[in-house]
């Protein structure tokens, strides 16, 4: 009976993933203008951010010890991590706070559905990755192209970086989602939503080893903005070498994603609908 | 009495915001974490490289760079983006139909919204001032002429960005682009002195550097030079270029427009 609950638990949590995806990518066919603006934002954004490193390291020899290409490719894992977040994390929690302002989310607490997985997973910008995001990394690749043999990179501290990016985007969209529910008590969450995403791109030009020792320990735990791209950066350009860091980064993943799933349901107890 | 009507609705916004103090909170939050990541960035690097500043300095300049751009909402372009959804909602259809001028109506509506990011602006520029040596009269009244060049242009930009919205819906990518532009040229994330030398004048006197870089430089001298002069006048020159532009692209915008059920 449990094997039975578990498998119909993980079907329909796939089924909900399956067509939010499709969904999306659907509706970013159908508003193709705001794939052109969204591409252009982005496309311009990194642009100017190369202006950027081209005009500081004319002056300047390394940032924190990285150098030129050094810098290029902590940048490259910079904009991975935003489109990720950007992708499957962000919109769905600013969808979650117009749902407790409109009163909409009644409507998915009354169904026989894991609220908290569709309200996680409700909205995953397929259509921006292809069309926005990938296409507006080309100028950094094409920067990268003849620079990846002055890059220090090993298998080992590749593996170690992939960990941390992935566990790093699960702590931080736990830590974006923790914000958001201030929606709950306040009523609107839009300025708690921007907060919460400055904090996971606090310094997002600064590499690793240029922070100083309270911010990293402020890093790593109570504001964990430093694993998705600070720590995976420095594991795969082998200035970190320390894999042990791992098991921590771990516990912190299944630290927030248990503080997710308890302030979720504190939230909803003191959900007071907006629609009726 | 025309402007009392535009200050009122500038107070009314103020207080719809106000209403959220939560939402103030971690507004200002998000303001301090924006300044204090360019703060960090650059303890960073003056660790490896002489900037020609000292620290105090440095953060004197980004305090005031950023402080300007927020106080005439070059930072985000805030009023552009809200009268592109104003023009989309059809919520323009409204103020078109009452006796003020349109662009001003929208412009001072958003004003109050902004309150509190005005208030955080004036706090950093005042921590700014503190934290360099005194300056003349003079340089105050060169600084004060550049915060309103720079508020005249982000108007003209912001309207400008905003007509976009009568061609196409979505306006909200142009906005962004202009933005990324003016967050690199306004000299708030790096001094436009960085840029090479080949280039630099023309840089300095591009029209976003009134933004942050013309009027963060005249607070860092002690003296009007030459070049402040210059790019004063320029700054003049922009703004009443802008200006005749946003007027023009509006005319031609509101021929466009279309509304049903108003």
């Amino acid at each position: 009976m449990k094997l039975l609950d578990i498998k119909q638990g993980i079907k329909i949590r796939w089924k909900i993933l399956a067509s939010s995806s499709m969904f999306s990518f659907k509706e970013s066919l159908a508003y193709t203008m705001n794939n052109y603006g969204n591409f252009l934002s982005m496309m311009v954004y990194m642009l100017m951010y190369l202006v950027f490193l081209d005009v500081l390291f004319g002056r300047v020899k390394t940032i924190a010890g990285y150098n030129y290409s050094e810098m290029l490719f902590f940048t490259l894992i910079v904009q991975i991590n935003y489109y990720l977040t950007f992708v499957f994390s962000l919109t769905s929690i600013d969808q979650l706070d117009v749902s407790i302002n409109t009163g909409e989310l009644d409507l998915w607490l009354s169904k026989p559905v894991p609220a908290l997985w569709y309200v996680t997973f409700r909205k995953i910008n397929l259509g921006d990755l292809i069309f926005s995001a990938i296409p507006a990394t080309i100028p950094l690749i094409v920067m990268l192209s003849g620079k990846w043999n002055l890059l220090n990179i090993s298998l080992g501290g590749v593996l170690a970086g992939f960990v941390c990016i992935i566990l790093g985007q699960i702590i931080i969209h736990c830590f974006q989602f923790i914000i958001s529910l201030t929606a709950f008590f306040t009523g609107e969450g839009k300025n708690a939503r921007n907060m919460a995403m400055e904090i996971i791109s606090f310094g997002d030009s600064v590499p690793f080893e240029g922070y100083p020792s309270a911010l990293k320990v402020v890093g790593f735990t109570l504001i964990p903005n430093l694993v998705h791209t600070a720590l995976s950066v420095s594991f795969i350009l082998g200035k970190s070498v320390n894999y042990s860091f791992l098991l921590y980064v771990l516990l912190l993943t299944l630290v927030f994603l248990w503080l997710k799933t308890k302030l979720w349901k504190f939230a909803l107890s003191h959900y007071s609908s907006a629609s009726s | 009495m025309k402007f009392v009507i535009y200050w009122k609705t500038a107070l009314l916004g103020f207080r719809q915001v106000a209403n959220y103090r939560t939402e103030v909170w971690f507004q200002i939050i998000q303001r301090l974490l924006v300044l204090g990541g360019i703060v960090l960035l650059w303890s960073v690097i003056g660790k490896s490289y002489d900037t020609g500043m000292s620290f105090s300095q440095l953060i004197s300049y980004f305090l005031i760079a950023n402080g300007v751009r927020e106080l005439t909402d070059g930072q985000y372009g805030k009023f552009g983006s809200k009268t592109i959804d104003d023009i989309k909602s059809g919520a323009v259809s409204s103020v078109l139909l009452q006796p003020t001028n349109t662009v001003l109506f929208l412009f001072f509506k958003n004003l109050g919204t902004r309150g509190v990011s005005i208030i955080f602006s004036i706090i950093n520029i005042i921590i700014g001032f503190a934290l360099i040596p005194r300056v003349s009269i003079l340089i105050y009244l060169f600084f004060l002429i550049s915060i309103i060049t720079a508020t005249i242009i982000s108007y003209a930009q912001s309207t400008m960005v905003g007509s976009v919205a009568f061609w196409i819906t979505e306006g909200k990518g142009i906005k962004n682009v202009v933005n990324h532009v003016t967050r690199i040229f306004s000299g708030a994330l790096i001094p436009l002195t960085f840029f090479p030398d080949s280039y630099q004048k023309f840089v300095i006197l591009n029209p976003f550097a009134s933004y942050g870089f013309l009027p963060a430089t005249i607070t860092q001298s002690q003296t009007v030079s030459l070049s402040i002069l210059t790019q004063v006048l320029f700054s003049i020159f922009w703004a009443g270029l802008f200006l005749n532009l946003s007027n023009i692209m509006w005319k031609r915008g509101i021929k466009h427009y279309e509304a049903i059920g108003y």
